[in-house]
């Protein structure tokens, strides 16, 4: 019977929570989220005279105005400055700017939600490969500081594809669950932008928690974003190997957070649309 | 004819399916979503009916017009066909590809260009970039814009703005093809030319339509059948003609 083989809405692609069938369906969009990422690189700047290459010029004014501020202060006590202060502005940057367009990203996308079908997480999905886009070319720009500034190269630099992925991953599952609860509650928008606010300076970037604060530095340090902070110093800054400890388990959290977010995703997909 | 064939020849089947609104604060939507706990019907919880048990079957290669005033249910019943939205209880069947034409050019972005929209529409339909390169000629071609497709979109009127979607929507090769209303955008020559398109697939794929409209000449003179919704009740189902007499009858003062 045809019938019993057909798609059926509710079925497969309702509340079930199956993962394989979910994936497959986000494969078959894999041109819109192709096209979909490119146009959210390009929609921010489009019209502007450097155009895309705004996406890294910013996290390097940036750079250059702590630096500018907190060399004084912190060079004596941390060797290198720039180099540890810019690796830890790309770790924490590709997290800024993936977390803070989380809230608004259904209710901003409602124009298509609403009138074409198409999987949803593709809009998450492709917010967190433009993120990982800029963090690779930023990557490149502090490979060419080093260069400059003498810093240590070591084998340990192959350590970041897999550091990016791990962090991309556990930025795809907070944007899910992020994005899908401000339809809910749309006071996150506000509360979500004041967290990162407080969150940079709870978080050693451009500061060592060793030093400012030796007290609660264990705390500091380990926080999921500090985690990721660390694995990638060390392969840069550190030129070291990343700490097999932090690596397993932040592995295991990032998969047992990944099951969580996209649960609560499943369970709200459907009601989303209706609220937007 | 067996019940193979039958249950074979169906396109869209609605099994008693209601769709459910509720006006109560979405904070409490969200409680009851995640933890399965529902707050009993005496308890403040404002119901609004979009959708009240309908149920019917479209089979494959008909041309259905869906009547009814606004509000009475017809986009709702669109976009629980194409996935949009899901039916509070109820069952539908799907059977074959859906394309929907609902507000065309949703997807477009007004600082690209025409042709970067074809493959940013193109690709929310779920056309691969191969696919859209290959057919890009044609769809300029039947969308009449030239060279303006190298504009952005943002300096195209609205009429130039539904040609190009129309034209992107069209090459899906849908078998069930929903369409909301489109065609009040865009001048007569190109309804025409729209409306000769549907007649062409229709005959040559068999394509199932899908039609909300308030025109009701059109709903005649296109349409196989007539589907007619009242506050989300199903009021008539049957020929054409028959059921925009009834509608107007009803309609009138």
């Amino acid at each position: 019977m045809t019938l019993s083989k057909a798609k059926n809405i509710d079925n497969s692609y309702g509340n079930a929570f199956n993962l394989v069938e979910s994936y497959k369906e986000i494969w078959r969009f894999k041109s819109f989220l192709l096209n979909w990422t490119k146009r959210e690189l390009e929609i921010r700047y489009k019209g502007s005279i450097l155009g895309i290459l705004w996406n890294f010029l910013q996290p390097l004014l940036s750079l250059s105005i702590y630096f500018f501020l907190f060399s004084r202060l912190l060079g004596g006590e941390i060797d290198n400055y720039l180099i540890y202060l810019y690796s830890g502005i790309i770790s924490w940057i590709f997290f800024l700017q993936t977390i803070s367009q989380s809230p608004l990203l259904f209710v901003s996308g409602s124009a298509i939600l609403k009138k074409i079908y198409f999987p949803s997480e593709i809009l998450s999905i492709s917010v967190v490969f433009s993120g990982l886009i800029n963090y690779f070319i930023s990557f490149f720009i502090i490979i060419v500081l080093m260069f400059f500034t003498e810093a240590p190269f070591s084998l340990n630099l192959l350590w970041v594809p897999l550091i990016a992925i791990l962090q991309a991953f556990f930025i795809y599952s907070t944007v899910l669950l992020i994005s899908s609860l401000t339809v809910f509650i749309r006071d996150l928008n506000q509360i979500v932008s004041t967290i990162l606010n407080m969150l940079f300076f709870l978080t050693p970037v451009i500061y060592k928690a060793e030093v400012m604060v030796p007290k609660y530095a264990s705390i500091l340090n380990s926080t999921p974003i500090a985690a990721f902070l660390t694995l990638f110093r060390d392969v840069i800054y550190e030129a070291t190997h990343p700490s097999w400890m932090v690596l397993s388990w932040l592995s295991l959290f990032c998969f047992i957070w990944y099951l969580f977010c996209h649960f609560v995703f499943i369970k709200l997909r459907s009601s989303i649309s209706d609220l937007i | 004819m067996n019940q193979t064939d039958y249950h074979s020849s169906i396109a869209v089947s609605f099994k008693k399916v209601t769709k459910i609104y509720h006006q109560e604060l979405k904070v409490t939507r969200l409680k009851e979503i995640l933890t399965g706990i529902f707050k009993k019907k005496s308890q403040v919880d404002k119901k609004v009916y979009k959708f009240d048990s309908v149920s019917f079957d479209i089979f494959k290669g008909e041309c259905v017009g869906i009547i009814g005033k606004n509000g009475s249910g017809k986009s709702t019943a669109l976009g629980m066909i194409a996935g949009i939205t899901t039916p509070t209880s109820g069952e539908i069947h799907i059977n074959g590809k859906v394309t929907t034409m609902l507000e065309l050019g949703s997807g477009f972005h007004p600082d690209f260009s025409g042709k970067e929209n074809i493959f940013l529409n193109g690709s929310l339909f779920g056309m691969s970039n191969y696919y859209l390169t290959q057919k890009i000629n044609e769809i300029v071609e039947f969308s009449e814009l030239g060279n303006k497709i190298y504009e952005p979109i943002r300096t195209y009127s609205a009429g130039m703005k539904a040609r190009l979607a129309f034209s992107i929507a069209i090459q899906t090769q849908p078998e069930i093809l929903l369409i909301d209303e489109v065609l009040a955008v865009g001048d007569i020559a190109f309804q025409k030319k729209c409306l000769q398109k549907f007649e062409e697939i229709k005959k040559e794929k068999e394509t199932t339509i899908i039609y909300v409209t308030h025109s009701m000449e059109q709903v005649t003179q296109h349409c196989s059948r007539a589907i007619w919704l009242h506050n989300g009740k199903l009021m008539g189902d049957g020929p054409p003609k028959e059921i925009s007499d009834e509608y107007q009858m009803f309609t009138a003062p």
